[in-house]
């Protein structure tokens, strides 16, 4: 009977684990995709979730099952039957969550390596950074906006740097940052997917204006872009 | 020492008043080293990140005979250290006041020398906010210069001790610990004029 | 060795509280008593802010004032509270569990907790001259640039730096020689093997941190360029020398604190910790390992990509042996008796709420993601359930479990049990809404936020004043049952470790006899554990 117990409680939590992953992994927790980007590093946050959540309800699991269960009888002031280790068991604990750290590893670095994959003919936009305000350069345009324009489904190659102290370039929807430091110049690759209004903050403390060092980017046709560059010569 | 904490345990006496001897501040020091270590690893870091990345003319200004001459006094001051310790285990005093005395001699001599240099550079414009080179070159060799003035005013409290008879053939371990602390600097000296004045 | 004899003060009563006083029981209460003074004078800067964002648009706080008081709460949080309030305990307890007289250097102990007060109130004082306002992380060039009140805090830090070395070296000194008679290495405490781990951290890790603050404060006072980059100075230079401290210095936070609850499961449950000797080695695993992560932090900051594969795969590694632990943990309540003191629901709340704080750890690890929610509200959710649900849960789970030990009187368990619920309650109300406030775009550090953030901030902000509520049922206790308590038992717990095999409070030099150790320290339902870990009776003749 007992025996039996034990196996409708593993089944049962096995059912739990496989519906609480595939719930978790629906679950929507990030803001609009609007680049290429975003969907891979959405697909591999919702990998984590689940694995996470699975995690999460077997490690508070047991320890609310155990608390429950294992309390302390009235008067009973007996110790428990001592039990200091089990091998199997602990080679079992270290072994496995070791190949899931190592599977999850390696899956970030091949979207790591797909979301940094140089595209052949990205259109250059120069950030630059200054307390507290953001700057774009189109190189080759001679346009310098406080706004930033993009034309749709183009691959675009930021060129991102400070004029002060360190900034962070994060537009959230495209799903990525990067910090704009004084005296060096770094590159962030984004296709942006969605024709829209986007936000552009500052994720770097710069100061006491950091909060509303924001701007938006401006996702548009092709036309559109053209259009605006135009109109700002 | 090791033995003696041993038959302490064994004499089953009450271990704090009898271990706190001579173990555990040799213990104490080298775990104080090693942290010494990460500091000037830290400083050494920052250095070097300066010299590989952005290298300066002013690095020829640095006169590589004089320094290896001042070098070779401070090497020679832990030698003294050494001497020093053999002689108080023998438990001659007079010979411990005398290699103590030529250690903060030594030591006092390759401070002037660093001061000279120091001076020198000034007067070619270099300052610690003329350049990056500057800059980090003299917060490097300013704080070894400093870890060997603090070793200096150690030697001197040596010193006086030993004079008021402190140390003896069975008791010299506050001329070993500061030993230790004083090669540290001298070999801490070693790796910077490498990395500074030879590569 | 005639030190020890000069090193015991005779002081009595509460006076010997506030001299030079060498006993380590008098300077561990010294340690806990003045961090939490630092503990709610950075939990009221904590108020402040969340009272600024219950809403957006500026309220009361400008962008400087908020910054500043943003600075001070995390630095006070970390270099005054948690690092100094694990120390407590362990000057505290250390020479106790390993049946000690007194720790290996008492002056250089005393000299650790005196150095805290002052660089206490240098660091608060600064608020006279404009305090620091980048942030506890310091970043270059940004404070280089910040008013004087900066400089004051790199001093600060740096005196407060050397207090946590003085200690760690004093801990391992201690571990290392003055282990009472049988008490090997395979029988200490797991807490003490939790602050070896952090010793050994804090020697290799703060001197580096030390050294970069050296080169801000030149940068600032003497006019070096290390982090001028118009001059070709390198700001990420000192992300580097600061993270190289400033991670290990999580772990330096959680070690003892991992200690503190592998004491308390098993003696709530009655028995004994499961897989000691794997506890013990995954500290010093994570010690290890914790000091090849550091770079983690930097993932956005443009640095070498090919280097960024390391320190991803590092940092997911250290997930190992922390889970080893929690599951060592869970298998040791398992069948267990379990005693539902408030020292045991607090250590309880450790395993569920640090829990979250490990798991969102491997999110930020995984680069695409980190580069998303990097400086956002994710990492400060993450960061305070690692730190606040687990490091704070911890120390009050120590705070109650060896309160009789150190007060020699009873706290009241209703009221404990109150500030428990409460505590709990307000952590995830406070740092759950958070995390969906970071993956949604809300960065950290901002005064204001753009409306979409309501709700989420809002509950925070709740979450926030009842924490801060909940520490005032916790004082109440302390202070009541520390004067008029009932007088508690030896060994109210029954436990087994050395600690509670003497007086409540121990006498003057811990022991009235010389302890002699032949068993473990959790040998719970087993003849030789009925009578302790120490028998109290020198070894005759040997």
């Amino acid at each position: 009977m007992r025996e039996r117990s034990i196996f409708a409680i593993v089944i049962v939590s096995m059912l739990l684990l496989v519906v609480g992953y595939l719930a978790a992994t629906q679950l929507n927790l990030m803001p609009t995709q609007a680049s290429t980007r975003a969907v891979l590093v959405d697909e591999l946050f919702h990998v984590l979730v689940g694995t996470a959540a699975v995690v999460f309800v077997l490690v508070e699991g047991i320890l609310v099952y155990a608390a429950l269960r294992f309390r302390q009888r009235a008067g009973d002031e007996t110790d428990a039957v001592p039990i200091h280790g089990n091998t199997t068991l602990e080679l079992v604990w270290t072994a496995i969550p070791a190949m899931i750290v190592i599977a999850i590893g390696f899956y970030a670095y091949q979207v790591l390596t797909e979301i940094e994959k140089p595209a052949p003919e990205p259109m250059v936009v120069e950030v630059i950074g200054r307390q507290f305000i953001w700057q774009f350069r189109y190189p080759g345009e001679g346009v310098t906006a406080q706004e930033l324009h993009l034309p749709v489904n183009q691959p675009i190659r930021f060129e991102i740097t400070s004029g002060d102290v360190i900034h962070s370039f994060w537009v959230p929807q495209f799903r990525g940052k990067r910090d704009a430091t004084p005296g060096r110049v770094s590159e962030f690759l984004v296709t942006p997917t969605e024709i829209g209004t986007f936000p552009v903050r500052c994720a770097e403390l710069c100061g006491p204006g950091h909060a509303n060092m924001t701007t938006q980017v401006i996702v548009e046709s092709p036309a559109d872009f053209q259009a605006w560059l135009a109109g700002q010569q | 020492m090791r033995e003696a904490t041993r038959s302490a345990d064994e004499a089953g006496m009450f271990a704090a008043g009898v271990r706190l001897g001579l173990d555990h501040l040799k213990l104490g020091m080298w775990l104080f080293l090693a942290s010494e270590v990460m500091f000037f690893g830290g400083l050494i870091s920052a250095f070097m990140h300066f010299k590989v990345n952005n290298p300066s003319p002013e690095s020829s200004l640095l006169d590589v005979v004089l320094v290896g001459l001042n070098t070779f006094v401070l090497l020679t001051s832990s030698l003294t250290v050494v001497l020093g310790l053999a002689a108080i285990q023998r438990g001659d005093r007079r010979g411990l006041i005398g290699y103590l005395t030529a250690t903060i001699l030594l030591g006092t001599a390759f401070l002037v020398g660093q001061g000279n240099e120091f001076a020198t550079l000034y007067r070619h414009g270099i300052t610690l906010s003329s350049s990056l080179f500057g800059s980090s070159f003299f917060t490097l060799t300013g704080f070894h210069g400093l870890h060997v003035l603090v070793g200096i005013c150690w030697a001197l409290s040596t010193l006086v001790k030993a004079l008021r008879a402190g140390y003896s053939q069975g008791s010299y371990l506050g001329v070993e610990v500061f030993g230790l602390y004083w090669h540290f600097v001298d070999i801490v000296w070693i790796i910077l004029f490498t990395l500074i004045y030879l590569i | 060795m005639s030190m020890s004899t000069e090193a015991v003060s005779p002081g009595r009563g509460w006076r010997r509280y506030f001299t030079w006083n060498t006993d380590h029981k008098v300077i561990g209460v010294q340690y806990l008593v003045t961090t939490f003074c630092f503990f709610l004078i950075g939990g009221l800067l904590a108020m402040l802010v969340r009272a600024e964002l219950a809403q957006p648009g500026p309220d009361f706080l400008n962008g400087t004032e908020f910054n500043r008081f943003l600075t001070n709460h995390g630095s006070v949080m970390l270099f005054l509270w948690i690092i100094p309030v694990l120390a407590g305990f362990g000057n505290y307890l250390v020479p106790l569990m390993i049946g000690a007289r007194d720790m290996a250097f008492p002056n250089m102990n005393a000299l650790s907790f005196w150095l805290i007060p002052p660089a206490g109130l240098i660091m608060l004082a600064s608020f006279f001259v404009g305090a620091a306002e980048a942030g506890w992380t310091a970043y270059a060039p940004l404070s280089i640039q910040t008013p004087v009140g900066q400089t004051l805090w790199a001093v600060s830090v740096i005196i407060l730096g050397t207090s946590s070395l003085l200690g760690a070296v004093n801990f391992v000194t201690t571990v290392f020689t003055m282990r009472a008679e049988g008490m090997t290495f395979w029988r200490l405490p797991l807490f003490v093997w939790g602050m070896l781990a952090t010793s050994l951290l804090v020697l290799l890790a703060t001197p580096v941190l030390t050294a970069g603050l050296v080169l801000i404060a030149m940068d600032r006072m003497a006019g070096t360029l290390f982090f001028s980059a118009s001059n070709g100075g390198d700001p990420i230079l000192w992300q580097n020398m600061f993270w190289f401290y400033s991670h290990p210095a999580v772990y330096i936070m959680v070690l003892p604190a991992m200690g503190i609850v592998s004491e308390v499961y098993p003696v709530f449950s009655r028995k004994p910790i499961f897989g000691y000797k794997a506890i013990a080695m995954s500290s010093m695993a994570i010690s290890i390992l914790g000091l090849t992560v550091w770079a983690h932090h930097m993932f956005t900051s443009g640095m070498d990509p090919r280097l960024r594969i390391p320190y991803m795969i590092s940092s997911m590694i250290i997930a190992v042996p922390t889970g080893i632990k929690i599951f060592s943990w869970l298998a040791t309540i398992w069948d267990g008796k379990i005693r539902f003191t408030t020292p045991m629901l607090f250590a309880l709340g450790f395993i569920s709420m640090f829990l979250i704080g490990g798991i969102t750890g491997i999110f930020l690890a995984a680069i695409p993601i980190d580069v998303h929610v990097h400086d956002t509200y994710f990492v400060v959710a993450h960061l305070h359930f690692v730190l606040f649900g687990g490091s704070v849960s911890a120390v009050y789970a120590g705070l109650y479990y060896w309160f009789p030990k150190i007060t020699g009187r009873m706290y009241d368990e209703r009221l404990g049990k109150v500030h428990f619920v409460a505590n709990f309650v307000g952590t995830n109300l406070t740092y759950l809404p958070m995390f969906l406030a970071g993956l949604l775009g809300m960065p950290r550090r901002v005064s204001d936020y753009s409306p979409e953030f309501t709700t989420l901030n809002l509950l925070a902000t709740l979450g926030a004043f009842l924490l801060g509520t909940s520490a005032l049922p916790f004082i109440y206790n302390a202070v009541v049952s520390w004067v008029s308590g009932p007088k508690a038992a030896a060994n109210p717990w029954r436990a087994l470790t050395l600690e509670w095999q003497t007086d409540s409070p121990p006498p003057a030099e811990n022991f009235h006899q010389p302890p002699v150790v032949n068993s473990g320290p959790y040998d719970y339902g087993q003849p030789m554990g009925v009578s302790g870990q120490a028998q109290a009776v020198p070894a005759v003749g040997d």
